[in-house]
């Protein structure tokens, strides 16, 4: 599946492509509006990422074209402008999700994962891990048919780590995701640690391997090919 | 004062003073003129008798219906004429007292020398000052009530346009990018007046959208290489083999990064609430919203050992919904921050009363510098100090009153509102 950076920062472009690229994603990239429209136009991408500000032009126009031209691409907006009107307008014109620079890569997976699914696999609700399925249309884990029972947090930090598989994820940006942005306890994460601890012990319960390893004392790598 | 007032004050005083004296004025001239004329006719008297005296060599007999009253009196003195004077004599037929006009003088005749007294009473004079006094008095009546019946009408209506274009300033709210429209007029001062007051308005709205435009491109300028250094860091942690001191490091960066990215965050806020952008109001269900809050923030203090209470009742506020949700998370973030291991939290809401106390340090905080930007309990803090001065931003904005009050143990911070 291709997915298309459109962002002018070079830098923040190749980091964005870097971690999104995986056996599931390809990368392409657009540095300005005319490219980026062309190659918009022309291709098919499952998930587009869009910087509002571009030289020679708007991210939103572009998104305008897109939909003028029956384009059915999911779209994330990336933007620095973190304001409630930015944000209803880039969703109002047809965006399915905005997240403001600057922001945990691990962050931005757990979006595009999102938008994807819901764009490629509407009929697909179920993610596997090892032999047990997350429904996703249930908000449930499943062991064959027998549900393992996962609080909301639990919930969706598994999701969280499958959407980033393979990643090391830092406790910062799992605090930021689970909790929002506005929960700033200082420096201190370790409150995350029994969700976590109970997350493993769950699934270890239910048979599966220890698939969530600490690293580097920063943060967790959830990783089914051990 | 009005400008009415203050012109109408003015304006009647100095008519009062004009007609005062005006009325004055007449009185002492026509009490002039009409002496003046008395004086006359009794010399014209004195030269009747003075021809008769010369012609027959006696005084003429003295006639009792004439209204001029006259007497003779032998005397020894050389021929004179007295100086006219006021007198008071008793009038014979009503016995009352009246004023006269007399002339005096010794007139010879043959049967030696005669002081000759003529009198006239000055009744006339008196009825016609009497009039003029009236005539002021009710002509100053008339011109009063007419100027105020004038200006009601007329000065109201010559000033409308003003009062049209302090309407317009009166709704014009910067930010809003609504210019007011100032209604033509063809009074020069007036229409001076709207033509500056449009350019005014005009330019301070043009620089207020550049200060905007200011404020989101610095946001944009900042915000991207924090982006591109966190994305470089998400990505170095990827690597295989970090050693212990290299991720030690990284976690520093990491939050150094963090710190830096709240920093430019709440400078970037206040600077949007001090600009006013932030201007839409709706109904706020602030029950709904501290329950809210309450709910997000219980687990982080359960995990840090921190009982809470809470005794909430249905609040509403017109407020802009972005502005209240900032100032409770920033509020209720702070009683847990600030709290310690063991500490507790209590938290009230009442109609019109929202109070946050939660203990904390032992002493109270210095209320001087409490709401100042980067204000910090302890300098080597990781907070950067400018939570409670957007709080004070917000509650300024929204007219709510906030108060800091340390008791029993509890720094508790008050909002209230009308």
């Amino acid at each position: 599946m291709k997915l298309l950076v459109i962002e002018d920062e070079k830098e923040l472009s190749d980091s964005m492509c870097t971690y999104l690229n995986s056996e599931q994603f390809t990368c392409e990239t657009a540095y300005d509006y005319h490219s980026a429209i062309d190659k918009a136009l022309i291709n098919e991408y499952v998930c587009i990422i869009l910087d509002i500000t571009l030289p020679n032009g708007s991210g939103l126009d572009i998104l305008s074209e897109l939909k003028a031209a029956g384009k059915s691409d999911g779209v994330l907006i990336v933007s620095a402008k973190n304001s409630l009107d930015d944000r209803v307008r880039g969703l109002n014109t047809g965006a399915d999700d905005y997240l403001t620079k600057p922001f945990h890569l691990a962050e931005l997976g757990a979006r595009v994962a999102a938008i994807v699914r819901r764009k490629s696999f509407e009929g697909k609700t179920r993610i596997s891990v090892g032999h047990l399925t997350l429904d996703l249309s249930e908000r449930v884990l499943k062991s064959g048919d027998e549900p393992v029972a996962l609080t909301k947090k639990e919930y969706e930090l598994l999701l969280y780590f499958l959407s980033n598989k393979n990643r090391v994820v830092t406790k910062e940006a799992i605090v930021e995701h689970l909790w929002g942005d506005d929960i700033d306890m200082a420096d201190s994460y370790d409150f995350i640690y029994s969700h976590i601890k109970n997350l493993r012990k769950k699934l270890m319960q239910s048979g599966c391997p220890d698939y969530i390893k600490a690293v580097y004392g920063m943060g967790y790598k959830f990783s089914t090919d051990l | 004062m009005k400008l009415f007032t203050r012109y109408n004050r003015i304006n009647l005083s100095m008519m009062v003073a004009l007609f005062l004296i005006s009325g004055v004025t007449y009185y002492f001239l026509i009490n002039y003129i009409l002496i003046h004329e008395l004086d006359e006719a009794l010399e014209d008297y004195r030269a009747r008798i003075e021809s008769y005296v010369r012609g027959h060599g006696e005084l003429p007999p003295v006639s009792v219906a004439d209204e001029t009253r006259v007497s003779y009196r032998p005397t020894s003195q050389a021929p004179k004429v007295l100086p006219p004077e006021n007198v008071t004599m008793r009038d014979t037929i009503e016995n009352e007292l009246h004023k006269y006009r007399q002339q005096r003088y010794i007139q010879k005749a043959r049967t030696g020398s005669y002081l000759v007294t003529l009198s006239k009473p000055i009744e006339g004079t008196k009825m016609l000052t009497r009039t003029v006094v009236i005539i002021t008095v009710v002509m100053l009546l008339v011109v009063i009530v007419a100027s105020l019946i004038v200006n009601q009408l007329v000065l109201r209506r010559l000033w409308q346009p003003f009062y049209n274009a302090l309407a317009q300033v009166k709704t014009f709210k910067l930010g809003n990018n609504r210019l007011p429209a100032f209604a033509q007029t063809d009074i020069e001062e007036f229409s001076y007046m709207n033509t500056l007051l449009a350019e005014t308005v005009g330019s301070a709205e043009a620089e207020y959208q550049l200060l905007k435009e200011f404020t989101e491109n610095a946001s944009h300028e900042i915000q991207t290489p924090l982006a591109i250094i966190r994305s470089k860091l998400d990505l170095v942690i990827q690597e295989e083999g970090l050693s212990d001191r290299q991720a030690e490091a990284l976690k520093s960066v990491y939050s150094g990064i963090k710190r830096l990215t709240k920093l430019n965050q709440s400078l970037l806020l206040l600077t949007k609430i001090e600009n006013r952008q932030f201007s839409q109001t709706s109904r706020v269900d602030l029950l709904e919203k501290v329950s809210e809050k309450l709910g997000q923030f219980q687990e982080f203090w359960q995990n840090n050992d921190i009982s809470w209470s809470q005794e909430l009742n249905p609040a509403w506020i017109d407020a802009n919904p972005e502005l209240i949700e900032i100032l409770l998370t920033n509020l209720i973030s702070n009683a847990g921050r600030h709290n310690r291991p063991g500490g507790s939290i209590h938290i009230r809401l009442t109609a019109n009363e929202l109070r946050v106390s939660n203990s904390g340090s032992d002493t109270a905080l210095d209320t001087s510098r409490l709401f100042r930007r980067f204000y910090k309990e302890v300098q080597n803090s990781q907070h950067n100090g400018l939570g409670l001065s957007i709080v004070k931003q917000i509650c300024d904005q929204l007219l709510i009153r906030i108060s800091y009050q340390y008791s029993g143990g509890l720094h508790q911070f008050t909002l209230s509102w009308d």
